[in-house]
């Protein structure tokens, strides 16, 4: 556990000297760009562990430099010295040269306001921290935090609506429909009116809204995106202050950006963060249960099929760590059957593994990995080993792909997976009432995509119409819609798609030039295709019978994009009350550290 | 350009046949290949590493906000004429894998396609080669498929894909860079002329990755082509 480093609050000495021996330069009396981390607005646990990193962007540091929280030099409130570093950012040809210091793992311990003054050339930038009042009763013992990667109310109101509706009341409705308490979250980032699934994700996780592509962190400026001033994680904090223990389930590479948020810090999400982030889940000690994709990762370099960028191996280190690695559903069941399982380590596809419709349906998408575990199934899986601890545990759990079908526009394998999602909610919520009704369950998403249902399709109509204008009168609104015929044959709350005859008119507000036929597509979705320049062109072989629809975004973009939309918060159990309201996604941080009654001020 | 683009726009066999359903390799079993003698793995690790620190040196900037940048390519590297094929000539020679039971042929050349590569992914080893791939190596081959996109109008090398790039769905991202692709040096003193139809190349296959420490090209499939022939 290398970043959660507890510090003494006595060493309030030889600032003043280090101050001292730094280069002072002559610099003329103007505003130089000064960055504060962590930024204006942040929010704190008490004695939360974070770095403080202030930069003065200038060829050196101004002699009247100084940095002060409450009046009192930084140093001395914090109790350490910082460390002095200094680089240049931006295009080669014009570098901004950077001045830093930066204070690792401190603390704030005191609930209240801390107030940062940082003078620079006669020019004072004041930043605003707040420190929360903690919480001192913990009502929950386990926390599952579901998140569904790109759901928004639209893609839940489309899937109960495909489970059936007649009479205007559906007759299938899903397990979020049963939430005891429902709220709405925003979800911008600190740098965007957008956001991405790494910085929200981390929002979850760690209470702080950070740059889009962040995970952890507050992104600086300097070359190394891994050494950006961190704060601390829910999984940190659970681990070191209840010894509970610490839960990754996704459907997706188990180091991309969702699921990576629960441990890791970084910048930037990009291959080599994701890489390194492997191996910050090994080294973090708090981390029990890692399942999903992305195996590629874990092997070393020199080995065909490769991701990494060095020659470790991954899984042998997992191993060595004494975690029980699986790579199918079979390996895992066995595991689990004989006992004695600790910390696992399931990892069942070599990138994002295959979505429910291919693994259920459109089986010849899966190539040779034809075992992979449903997230329900790894949902119980993580469950079982994780509520060996009697601390209590915290799990995420992620599907992925409502996301990363949202993307490419792919209705059907988006609501599918949607639906897995909330069975794997219903899944934990009836082991929670029959074995711990003292887990709070979460349910949200970390941002939305553009996706609506406008009306229905009559797809007999459709497809024998010989042009667009007779295609898009089989588009049926208001009540000449009526309801669609996904029909449920086997009852197993999907509906299947590819036998109906009327089915949603449901779009992405945004995307590439592309075709669109409202139908289910037997292979996973490619919209627009390179034209070898770099420009996104309709895909000749995706829904060649569709109707065309312009793109709204810029010619390079291959797929749609996140949209600004509040997302909602379901939750069971202990504390379930809080969610209530809108606020920030970042304040779910805040609920789930108040339900376990996290105060790391006072410790455990 | 981030240091994730430049890597991976040089890295010209790697992972993931399973990515494209369509690409993946029929048959279930995996099977263990005999792995690289070791020496040649510690080569190879030793020359990724200086790849690394080179790569490194060049990128660290601007790594913010590019996760959804332009699409990266392996075009990116900027050789002269006849570099390439030097390079990878002087450093295929050691990283050769050995077959599990080396396959007669009994005439050459012999035809492989793209699927017949890999033998499947062992997700805690990676990808398996296959017996017939391996044991092409220095042999008089034949191989189909689509000229990638050149970087520029003549070069001696291109890179050779079992889909149009154009039409991969996962060519699109940077690490998903698709494992169906070979490296083709055309016939000396011949460069390339850019073609959207299939073509077929006869030459000498090469097995193994080659790495090179300046400018960190890697292949594992390389064919000298003797002739170059544009299909349909």
């Amino acid at each position: 556990m290398s970043f959660v480093r507890l510090l003494s609050r006595t060493g309030v000495v030889a600032i003043l000297a280090f101050a001292m021996l730094l280069p002072f330069a002559s610099v003329s009396a103007q505003d130089l760009p000064v960055l504060v981390l962590p930024v204006d607005q942040a929010q704190f646990l008490p004695g939360a562990v974070f770095d403080f990193r202030v930069e003065v962007h200038a060829e050196a540091l101004p002699e009247d430099f100084a940095v002060t929280v409450n009046g009192t030099d930084a140093s001395a409130v914090f109790g350490i010295e910082p460390t002095a570093e200094s680089w240049a950012f931006g295009p080669e040809d014009a570098p901004t040269p950077a001045q830093s210091w930066v204070w690792r793992s401190v603390t704030a311990p005191a609930p209240g306001e801390y107030v940062v003054e940082v003078t620079a050339a006669g020019a004072t930038t004041s930043v605003t921290w707040v420190v929360r009042e903690p919480s001192s009763e913990r009502v929950a013992r386990n926390i599952i935090l579901f998140v569904a990667d790109g759901m928004s109310v639209p893609t839940i109101t489309a899937a109960r609506a495909a489970r059936g509706i007649t009479q205007g009341r559906p007759t299938n409705r899903l397990a979020m429909d049963s939430a005891e308490f429902i709220g709405l979250a925003s979800t911008s980032s600190v740098d965007s009116i957008m956001a991405d699934s790494a910085n929200t994700a981390s929002a979850l996780n760690t209470g702080h809204i950070g740059s889009v592509n962040a995970t952890g962190s507050y992104s600086d400026t300097s070359p190394d995106s891994l050494d950006d001033p961190r704060v601390e994680t829910l999984g940190s904090l659970a681990s070191r202050l209840h010894g509970m223990s610490v839960g990754v389930v996704t459907t997706a590479d188990f180091s991309d950006a969702t699921p990576a948020a629960v441990w890791a810090h970084g910048r930037n999400r990009g291959n080599g963060n994701r890489n390194a982030y492997l191996v910050q889940a090994l080294e973090s000690g708090y981390v029990d249960v890692l399942m999903g994709g992305g195996a590629r990762r874990l092997i070393p370099q020199t080995v065909e099929g490769s991701r990494r960028e060095d020659d470790r191996d991954l899984f042998a280190e997992y191993e060595a760590a004494g975690y029980t690695i699986v790579t199918s559903a079979t390996e895992m069941n066995a595991a689990l059957a004989a006992g004695g399982v600790d910390q696992m380590l399931g990892v069942f596809h070599p990138n994002d593994m295959n979505v429910w419709l291919d693994r259920n349906v459109y089986t010849d998408n899966l190539g040779e990995f034809t075992d992979q575990p449903g997230l329900t199934d790894m949902t119980l899986a993580a469950i079982q080993v994780l509520s060996q601890n009697e601390n209590g545990f915290y799990l995420q759990v992620e599907a992925a792909s409502v996301d990363k079908q949202l993307h490419p526009l792919d209705q059907e394998r988006a609501l599918s997976d949607l639906i897995e999602f909330d069975q794997a909610i219903a899944a934990a919520a009836a082991w929670a009432a029959e074995n711990a009704p003292d887990t709070l369950i979460i349910a949200t998403a970390d941002h939305g995509h553009g996706y609506d249902v406008y009306g229905t399709v009559n797809l007999d109509e459709f497809n024998a119409a010989s042009d667009d204008a007779g295609r898009r009168e089989a588009i049926d609104v208001y009540n000449s819609a009526r309801y669609p015929n996904y029909p449920d044959v086997d009852g197993d709350g999907f509906p299947e798609w590819q036998d109906a005859s009327r089915v949603f008119a449901g779009t992405v507000n945004n995307g590439p030039d592309h075709t669109e036929d409202f139908q289910v597509s037997p292979v996973p979705r490619v919209p627009a295709i390179d034209d070898g320049n770099g420009v996104y062109v309709d895909n000749p072989e995706d829904d060649p019978n569709g109707i065309p629809v312009s793109g709204v975004l810029d010619i390079g973009s291959s797929t749609g994009v996140h949209t600004l939309q509040d997302v909602p918060v379901f939750a069971w159990g202990p504390g379930a009350q809080s969610v209530v309201g809108l606020y920030h996604q970042s304040e779910i941080f805040f609920i789930m550290a108040s339900a376990l009654g996290l105060n790391p001020a006072a410790g455990s | 350009m981030s240091r994730k683009r430049l890597f991976f726009g040089l890295v010209f066999a790697v992972a993931g046949a399973s990515l494209l359903g369509s690409c993946a390799v029929p048959g279930g079993t995996v099977q263990q290949v005999t792995p690289l003698p070791q020496t040649a793995a510690e080569g190879t690790a030793a020359a990724r590493s200086a790849l690394q620190a080179s790569v490194t040196a060049q990128m660290d900037e601007s790594q913010q906000g590019d996760s959804e940048a332009a699409t990266p390519t392996p075009f990116n590297l900027n050789l002269v004429e006849g570099q390439a094929r030097g390079i990878a000539a002087a450093t295929d020679a050691a990283l050769q894998p050995t077959p599990r039971s080396v396959i007669a042929f009994d005439s050459e050349p012999v035809r492989i396609r793209f699927d017949e590569f890999y033998d499947g992914y062992n997700l805690r080893t990676g990808l398996l080669l296959s017996d017939k791939l391996v044991s092409l190596d220095g042999r008089q081959a034949v191989l189909e498929g689509y000229m990638a996109p050149p970087l520029k109008p003549e070069l001696d090398y291109f890179v050779l894909t079992r889909v149009k790039l154009a039409f991969c769905p996962f060519c699109s991202t940077a690490s998903d860079w698709p494992d169906d692709i070979a490296l083709i040096y055309m016939p000396d003193g011949l460069t390339t002329v850019a073609t959207d139809r299939p073509v077929r190349i006869t030459g000498r296959l090469e097995i193994g990755q080659s790495v090179d420490q300046e400018t960190g090209m890697v292949s594992l499939v390389r064919l000298y082509a003797d002739h170059v022939e544009t299909l349909g």
